[in-house]
C-alpha cells in the first residue's frame, strides 16, 4: 500500500465528505424556504376566501359597476388557480412568477374595487362590508409579513448557493437560484394615514 | 427520583451505552479484520503464496482506519442532522405541523394543541412543536428533542381521530415525561451513534452491488477478479447486520426501562390511569395497533409511544416497549384482555369539571398578589448617562428596578413551603394541570388565537410592552413603525386595549403561548423583534421585571428556526465556582420582593443562603441593591446554567426560599423566578394557590 495510494484515498474521501455537506446544507435552505411558503400559502388562501364574500356585498350596491366586481372575480380565480400550483413547488420559479404576476393582476383589481368603493358613501357605511374590509387589509398585512420571511429565506439559500465553490457544483445538483416574492401591491401600506392618537 | 437526578442518571447511562458502542465497535472490527484476512489468504492462495501471518498491522491498520472513518462518519452526519432539535426529527418522519392559524385546521387537531400546550403550561416547558403524521392510521405519537426547548411532539392520523381527549392527555402526558426526564437527548444522541454501525452495512452493500455488476459486465475473466469484490461486500453487510443488532440490544435494555417510568410519571401528572390506560387498549384494538408504515421509523423505533412494528420471534430480546398487556396491567389491573371496539369519539373541546368552575377571581386565597401594579412603580431615579439609544453599554448599566408599587400588606397569604416548590421542577402534578386549564380558559379567545399566527403574536407581544403614558406609548409606537412596519404598530396598538383588560398574572402564560410561533419566523425578522423589545423596554427609562423576564425569555427561547441552539454542556461548575454569580442573582430577587426595605431585603437574602450547604454559605455576600443591574443578573445566570444539576438544584432551592421568606410571593418575584429557572433550564411549574395548611401537602 503505496503512501500514494493512500493519498489518494483520503483525498477522495474528503471530496466525497465536503460534496454530501455541501449538497445537504443546500438541501436544507431549500426547504426552510419552501416551508416559509406555506405561510404566504395561509394568508394568501384566506385572502381568497374572503374576495366572494366581498364581491357578494358590494354586488347589492354596485349594480351598475358589473365590469369592476367581474374583474376581481376573475383575478381571484386565475390567482386561485396560480396559488395551487405554486404550493406544489415553491422552488418551481416558473410557477412562482406566474403566481406573482397573478398576484399583481388581482391587487390591481382589488384597488380599483376599492376606489369605487370609495366613491360609494351607502356602500362604505355597510357594517358587513366595513368589516370585510377591515379583515382584508389585516390579511394583506400578514401576507406582506410573510412574505418578508419568505423573501429572508429565499435570500439565505441564494446567498450560499452563489458562495463559492458551491457554485459550480450548484446547477450539476439540480439547484436553481429561487425568486423572490415581489407584488407591486397598491393596497399595501407602509405608513399609517393618520398619526398615532392615543 | 428528582429531576435532577433523574438528568444526571440519563448523563451516566450515555456515557455507558458509548462505553458499550465502542465494545460493539471493537469487536467489529476484529471481525472485518478476520474477514479481511480471509479475502487475503484466499487471494494469496491463488497465487500460491506462502502462508500468511495472522498478525498483519498494515492490514489492521487500514481495516480500523476504514471503519472508523466509515462509522465515524455515519455517526457524525446523523447527528449533525439531528442537531437541529426535534422538529428536524419530525421532519425525518415525514410530519406536517399543526398551527391552529391555518385555515383548515380540524377540531381534533385544535383539541390536540389545547392540551399540550396546557401540559406545556402545567410543567413550565415551552411549548413545543406538535407534528401530525397523516398518512399513518396506527396509533402511536413520539417525542424528539435534545431539550424541552426545541422539543417536539409527532402525533399519527390514528391517535388523532382516534383517541378522545382523556386518552390523548394521557399519551402526551407519557411523551413530556420522556422530555422532563431527560429521555429524549439520549434518545436522539442514540439514533447518531447507531446510525454508524449502520453505514458498514450500507458500505457492504454497495460493494456487493458494484461486485455483482462487474461479474455481470465482465465476459472474458473479468469477473473472476470482481468476485472478491462481492464477497467482501456480502460479508460486510452481514457485519453490518450484526452491528446493527447490537445496536438495537444496546437500544432495547434502555428503552424499555425508560417507557415503564415514564407510564409512572404521566399517571402521576395527570392522576388519570384510565385515560392512558385506555388509550393502550384501543391501540390493542384498532385494526392497525400501533404500528407506523413509514421505513425512516425503524432507526426511531425507541422514541415512540408504543412499539411500531410486528414484533417478530427476535421481539423479547430487542423490543424497545415492554409489551402492551404488561403496560394495561399495571395500570388497570381488572382489565380482562377483551380490547374495546375502536371508534372516532365525538370531538369535545371544553375541559368538563369541576376545574373549569374556579375562576382564577375565585375566593381562594392566591399566591401570586395581583395588586402589585407594575406600572405604578416607584421608580429609582434614571442613570444620568443613559440616552434612549440601545447602546449595550447603556442598557447593562440600567439600575434594576425594584420599587415595584404599593406592597399592600393585606393578610399573610398561606402559600407552599419553598421545598414543595423546587421538588415539582420537571414532575408537575395534577393540580399544576388544573391550574394551567383554567389559566388556559381564562385567556379570551382573541388572544389566544392571535399567538397563533405570526404577525399578530408579533404584534401582542409588542402591545404587552406599550406604555399607560401616552406620549411614551407615541414614541414607542413610531419606534415600532420604523424598526418593523406601520402596520404592526397599529396592530400592536390594536391589540393593547385586549392586553390591558388581561389579568397580569396570564401575561408570561401568554408569552410562552407565543413562543412556538415567534420561533416560525425569519432570523431576520426574529432580530427586529429582539431590537424592537429592546427598544420598547427602554422607552420609559426605566426597566420593570416583567420586561426583563420576557426580554429573557424571547431570547433564550427564539432560537433558529425548526429546533435550535443547543445548551451549552454542564462545565462541571461547583457550587463554589458559581458563588458570586449565585449572590447577584438571590440579592436582585431580595430586592424586587422587598424595595426600598434593606431589613427585609437582608431577612430574605439571610433565610435563603440558610438553606444552602455550609460550604456555600461562606461565599455568598448580598449585593446592594445598585450593583443588581439587569446586566449583572444576566451574565450570573449565564454562568449559572453552566452549572452541573446538583448545583442548580441547590441554588434554585435557595431562590425559592428567599422569595417565600416573608410569606407572600409578589407578581414580581414570580416572574423573576420563572427567568430565573427557565434561564437554568429547569422548567418550573406555575404557582398555586393553596386554601389550608400545607400540612399534609402531596407535592402542592
Amino acid at each position: 500500500m503505496s503512501t500514494g495510494l493512500v493519498i489518494a484515498l483520503a483525498i477522495i474521501a474528503m471530496a466525497v465528505i465536503f460534496l454530501t455537506t455541501l449538497y445537504n446544507r443546500l438541501v436544507t435552505l431549500r426547504n426552510r424556504f419552501k416551508n416559509a411558503f406555506s405561510q404566504i400559502d395561509v394568508q394568501l388562501k384566506r385572502r381568497y376566501d374572503l374576495i366572494p364574500n366581498l364581491v357578494d356585498t358590494a354586488k347589492g350596491y354596485l349594480a351598475h359597476e358589473r365590469e369592476t366586481l367581474e374583474a376581481v372575480v376573475k383575478a381571484r380565480n386565475i390567482a386561485v388557480g396560480a396559488e395551487q400550483k405554486a404550493a406544489l413547488d415553491p422552488s418551481d420559479s416558473g410557477a412562482m412568477s406566474q403566481l406573482m404576476g397573478a398576484e399583481s393582476a388581482l391587487g390591481g383589481a382589488l384597488s380599483r374595487l376599492m376606489v369605487t368603493v370609495e366613491a360609494h358613501p351607502e356602500l362604505k357605511a355597510d357594517r358587513t362590508m366595513s368589516e370585510l374590509t377591515e379583515e382584508l387589509r389585516s390579511t394583506e398585512n400578514r401576507i406582506a409579513f410573510a412574505r418578508q420571511a419568505y423573501n429572508d429565506a429565499v435570500t439565505g439559500f441564494n446567498t450560499e448557493r452563489e458562495k463559492f465553490p458551491t457554485v459550480a457544483l450548484a446547477g450539476a445538483l439540480g439547484f436553481t437560484g429561487a425568486a423572490l416574492f415581489e407584488i407591486l401591491d397598491a393596497t399595501e401600506r407602509t405608513a399609517p394615514k393618520t398619526g398615532f392618537t392615543s | 427520583m428528582d429531576f435532577y437526578e433523574q438528568q444526571d442518571k440519563a448523563r451516566r447511562t450515555t456515557a455507558r451505552l458509548v462505553a458499550l458502542l465502542c465494545v460493539a465497535l471493537v469487536l467489529l472490527v476484529a471481525a472485518i479484520y478476520a474477514v479481511a484476512l480471509g479475502a487475503e489468504v484466499l487471494f494469496l492462495r491463488r497465487h500460491q503464496q506462502l502462508l500468511v501471518s495472522w498478525w498483519q498491522p498494515s492490514l489492521l491498520a487500514w481495516v480500523v482506519g476504514c471503519t472508523a472513518v466509515v462509522v465515524g462518519y455515519g455517526s457524525w452526519s446523523k447527528l449533525r442532522a439531528l442537531d437541529a432539535g426535534g422538529g428536524s426529527v419530525a421532519l425525518m418522519l415525514g410530519g406536517r405541523q399543526v398551527i391552529t392559524s391555518r385555515p383548515g385546521t380540524t377540531a381534533a387537531e385544535r383539541q390536540l394543541m389545547n392540551v399540550v400546550e396546557e401540559m406545556a403550561i402545567a410543567s413550565g416547558m415551552a411549548t413545543p412543536f406538535v407534528f401530525v403524521l397523516d398518512r399513518e392510521p396506527g396509533i402511536n405519537a413520539c417525542a424528539a428533542g435534545y431539550t424541552p426547548q426545541d422539543a417536539a411532539i409527532v402525533v399519527t392520523h390514528g391517535a388523532l381521530h382516534l383517541l378522545s381527549r382523556a386518552e390523548m392527555q394521557g399519551v402526551i402526558a407519557h411523551e413530556f415525561s420522556h422530555l422532563l426526564n431527560g429521555d429524549t437527548r439520549l434518545n436522539t444522541r442514540l439514533i447518531g451513534l447507531l446510525h454508524g454501525l449502520l453505514a458498514v452495512g450500507i458500505v457492504g452493500r454497495t460493494l456487493l452491488r458494484a461486485g455483482v455488476g462487474g461479474r455481470r459486465s465482465g465476459a472474458t475473466g473479468r469477473g473472476g477478479g470482481a468476485w472478491p469484490l462481492a464477497l467482501a461486500g456480502v460479508l460486510l453487510w452481514l457485519l453490518g447486520w450484526m452491528g446493527l443488532l447490537a445496536g438495537k440490544l444496546i437500544r432495547a435494555a434502555v428503552s424499555r426501562q425508560r417507557e415503564v417510568l415514564a407510564d409512572a410519571s404521566a399517571v402521576q401528572f395527570t392522576r388519570d390511569k384510565l385515560g392512558l390506560a385506555g388509550a393502550l387498549k384501543k391501540i390493542g384494538g384498532a385494526a392497525h395497533g400501533s404500528w407506523v408504515e413509514n421505513p425512516e421509523v425503524e432507526e426511531l423505533a425507541h422514541l415512540f409511544f408504543s412499539a411500531t412494528a410486528e414484533p417478530s420471534w427476535f421481539a423479547r430480546l430487542l423490543a424497545t416497549h415492554p409489551p402492551l398487556m404488561l403496560r394495561i396491567k399495571r395500570l388497570d389491573a381488572s382489565f380482562d384482555g377483551r380490547w374495546p371496539v375502536v371508534r372516532a369519539p365525538p370531538v369535545v373541546d371544553r375541559v368538563v369539571g369541576e376545574q373549569v368552575a374556579q375562576s382564577l377571581d375565585s375566593t381562594m386565597a392566591l399566591a401570586l398578589d395581583p395588586t402589585l401594579d407594575q406600572a405604578r412603580a416607584r421608580t429609582q431615579p434614571p442613570d444620568e448617562a443613559m440616552s434612549t439609544t440601545t447602546t449595550a453599554a447603556t442598557t447593562l448599566g440600567q439600575p434594576l428596578l425594584v420599587g415595584l408599587g404599593e406592597a399592600r400588606h393585606a393578610t399573610p397569604r398561606r402559600i407552599l413551603p419553598a421545598v414543595d416548590i423546587t421538588a415539582a421542577v420537571g414532575s408537575p402534578a395534577p393540580a399544576h394541570l388544573a391550574w394551567s386549564q383554567t389559566l388556559l380558559a381564562s385567556i379570551p379567545t382573541p388572544l389566544r388565537d392571535a399567538v397563533h399566527d405570526p404577525f399578530d403574536a408579533v404584534a401582542v407581544v409588542q402591545a404587552m410592552l406599550l406604555d399607560g403614558d401616552a406620549a411614551v406609548r407615541r414614541s414607542q409606537l413610531t419606534t415600532i413603525a420604523e424598526l418593523s412596519s406601520g402596520p404592526l404598530a397599529e396592530a400592536s396598538l390594536r391589540y393593547r386595549v385586549d392586553i390591558e383588560a388581561l389579568d397580569l398574572r396570564l401575561r408570561l402564560p401568554l408569552v410562552e403561548l407565543a413562543i412556538p410561533t415567534l420561533r416560525r419566523l425569519s432570523p431576520p425578522q426574529q432580530a427586529t423583534l429582539a431590537r424592537v423589545v429592546q427598544a420598547l423596554s427602554d422607552a420609559d427609562r426605566r426597566r420593570s421585571v416583567f420586561e426583563y423576564a420576557l426580554g429573557r425569555l424571547l431570547l433564550r427561547r427564539m432560537v433558529d428556526h425548526v429546533g435550535g441552539g443547543r445548551t451549552p454542556t454542564a462545565q462541571l461548575l461547583s457550587l463554589r465556582a458559581v458563588g458570586p454569580a449565585a449572590s447577584v442573582v438571590l440579592s436582585a430577587l431580595a430586592h424586587v420582593g422587598h424595595p426600598g426595605d434593606d431589613e427585609a431585603t437582608a431577612l430574605a437574602f439571610s433565610h435563603a443562603t440558610a438553606s444552602l450547604p455550609s460550604a456555600w454559605r461562606g461565599h455568598m455576600t448580598q449585593q446592594s441593591e445598585a450593583s443588581c443591574t439587569f446586566g449583572a443578573v444576566d451574565a450570573a445566570l449565564d454562568r449559572l446554567e453552566t452549572a452541573v444539576p446538583v448545583a442548580k438544584k441547590r441554588f434554585l432551592d435557595a431562590a425559592a426560599h428567599c422569595v417565600m421568606a416573608d410569606g407572600r410571593v409578589t407578581l414580581a418575584e414570580g416572574e423573576l423566578l420563572r427567568g430565573v429557572a427557565d434561564a437554568l433550564g429547569c422548567p418550573l411549574p406555575p404557582f398555586l394557590p393553596t386554601l389550608s395548611e400545607p400540612a399534609q401537602s402531596d407535592a402542592a
